[in-house]
């Protein structure tokens, strides 16, 4: 069978020369491939076989090129000189290939450990970042818990302390008041007995009215301090403190200049009428309303609100205002008795110890919050009844 | 005077060796088919270490990305390649089936004891970069598709 030798020679040629320039490809891929992750063990061992295969390539198409052109040069004798080099040469490196490319299975294996403990090391981390942050959050919610602890602390000691010491004040105003009361009474008594025993014109008569009224001023003061040291005793009947508060509310509207104040009421509907005394509530109300008028004389707006304690067993009203509100070093001394911010001749500094004692004869409580500048809320709690005196 | 002895000893049994000498065959000669036997063995284990490759890609679940199932097919190729070189290693340097005879420069006279189809396989078998390029080719395409993967963060090839 005669056959063409050109085929053979051209195929065994330029293949050759391609297999070179394929393996130096692959390889340079492989490095390319190696730089995305350096320490990647599959990737190392692409390196490793394409290296191999790159000195398989090199040494066999040479030994081909080479023989191609010997014998087309005639030279079969130099070619039968060099073919036992070329052919260990390529032996050699068959089994390089060969060998490298044998230790994929425990290059995969080592891989995949590799891969199982990163995926425990990354596992193991994001427990500890979350038990961290969880630690964190919960060392955080306890400081928080203790400093709104330690908070209130001061607050309930900062409340003992002012009832404590109002209620020495209240001790010592019943006993003064009590002293002064009876005395007054004989002044006032004699007093409109020369009174009546003066004629229309006389200049004594008008001395003894000055008098008079003065006593009567003594004696509203004396009632007042009464009031705050809860000494006098209240009558008390179920109350509707919605209509209180709207009784106090026209009852200012009318008698001030209150034009500039905007009322908002937010009433609870289902609050229960309270055990009250009408009276003292409403002087409660009407002096925690002008408190918060006189806050506001420039305008601003005024809110009343009632509603149930979150633990359902005091009623609250709030009278809310966002006028001057109180400086922060006078807040523990508004409820003493004689205490002022207004000018001299413009108030006794009863009303809020008037109010403080009748609050607290109801068995109540009267607490404020207030900020200079912003406004103050005065909270007052009134035992809510039980629940058959519901409405 | 042990030791004289020993002396005397070992100077008659050296003296007796380089007298009488015999051959020991201490180092074996390789010559003859030597050569060629170490080179099939190479293609052999060539090609165990292919069909072992193309066993582990397929059990390490390597197959899903398309860069190792290229890789895959350079091996299948690589094993086809060695079957066909230790067939005509075997036809050229063993058997010596078919003979060959440069009748002009560029023509080939081929016989094969008889057999008609036998020098046209040899022919073809010699043809054999057919089979070792494309499986070079098939080796470099599915590497740049690992590489390409990489690239676009689409897998990692190497990850199951």
């Amino acid at each position: 069978m005669t056959l063409s030798y050109m085929p053979i020679v051209v195929v065994d040629i330029i293949g050759s020369l391609s297999m070179i320039i394929m393996g130096f490809l692959c390889l340079k891929l492989t490095f390319d491939i190696r730089a995305h992750d350096k320490g990647n063990a599959i990737w190392i061992y692409l390196v490793w076989v394409c290296s191999g295969l790159v000195v398989f390539a090199v040494s066999r198409s040479t030994g081909h090129i080479v023989k191609q052109f010997l014998i087309m040069d005639g030279f079969d004798e130099a070619w039968k000189a060099l073919q036992p080099y070329s052919g260990s040469v390529n032996t050699l490196a068959l089994i390089l290939v060969a060998s490298i490319t044998l230790f994929f299975r425990q290059i995969w294996k080592i891989y995949i450990r590799i891969l199982k403990d990163q995926n425990a090391l990354q596992q193991a981390h994001e427990q500890l970042v979350s038990l961290n942050q969880s630690l964190e959050a919960r060392v955080e919610k306890r400081t928080r818990d203790l400093a709104a602890e330690s908070a209130q602390r001061m607050v309930l000691e900062k409340h003992m302390s002012q009832t404590e010491k109002l209620a020495a004040i209240g001790e010592l105003s019943a006993g003064v008041a009590h002293e002064i009361n009876n005395p007054l009474g004989v002044i006032l008594g004699y007093c409109q007995l020369l009174i009546r025993s003066e004629t229309e014109e006389s200049e004594r008569k008008n001395d003894l009215k000055t008098i008079e009224k003065h006593v009567k001023h003594c004696q509203r003061i004396v009632a007042d301090l009464l009031s705050f040291s809860r000494s006098s005793g209240t009558d008390k009947s179920p109350c509707d403190v919605h209509l209180i508060l709207d009784d106090v509310l026209d009852f200012i509207t009318k008698h001030t200049d209150s034009g500039k104040i905007a009322v908002v009421k937010h009433y609870d509907s289902s609050l229960p009428f309270l055990h009250l005394n009408r009276e003292k509530i409403r002087q409660v109300f009407v002096n925690l309303v002008m408190n918060a008028r006189h806050a506001m004389d420039d305008g601003g707006v005024l809110t009343l609100e009632t509603r149930r304690s979150p633990d359902h067993i005091h009623g609250e009203i709030r009278v809310i205002d966002n006028g001057k509100g109180i400086a922060e070093c006078d807040i523990t001394r508004i409820f003493e008795p004689f205490f002022t911010t207004k000018p001299t001749g413009q108030g006794t500094g009863l009303g809020l110890s008037v109010t403080y004692g009748i609050i607290k004869d109801h068995g109540g409580d009267i607490r404020v919050e207030s900020r200079e500048g912003e406004g103050s809320t005065f909270t007052l709690s009134l035992p809510l009844p039980d629940i058959t005196n519901e409405r | 005077m042990k030791r004289e002895r020993y002396l005397r000893m070992t100077a008659c049994i050296s003296l007796a060796w380089t007298l009488f000498p015999e051959p020991l065959l201490a180092i074996q000669a390789h010559g003859g088919n030597e050569g060629i036997v170490v080179h099939q063995m190479g293609h052999v284990f060539f090609l165990v270490s292919m069909g072992a490759f193309v066993y582990w890609l397929r059990e390490g679940r390597l197959l899903g990305h398309p860069g190792w199932r290229y890789i895959m097919g350079f091996a299948v190729l690589m094993g086809l390649w060695n079957i066909d070189v230790i067939l005509m290693h075997f036809l050229d340097e063993q058997a010596r089936l078919v003979s060959v005879e440069r009748t002009t420069p560029f023509s080939v006279t081929l016989s094969g004891g008889g057999s008609s189809w036998l020098p046209l396989v040899y022919y073809l078998g010699k043809l054999d970069h057919l089979i070792c390029v494309p499986a070079l080719f098939l080796l470099y395409t599915g590497l740049r598709r690992i590489k390409a993967s990489l690239g676009s963060g689409e897998g990692k090839g190497a990850e199951q």
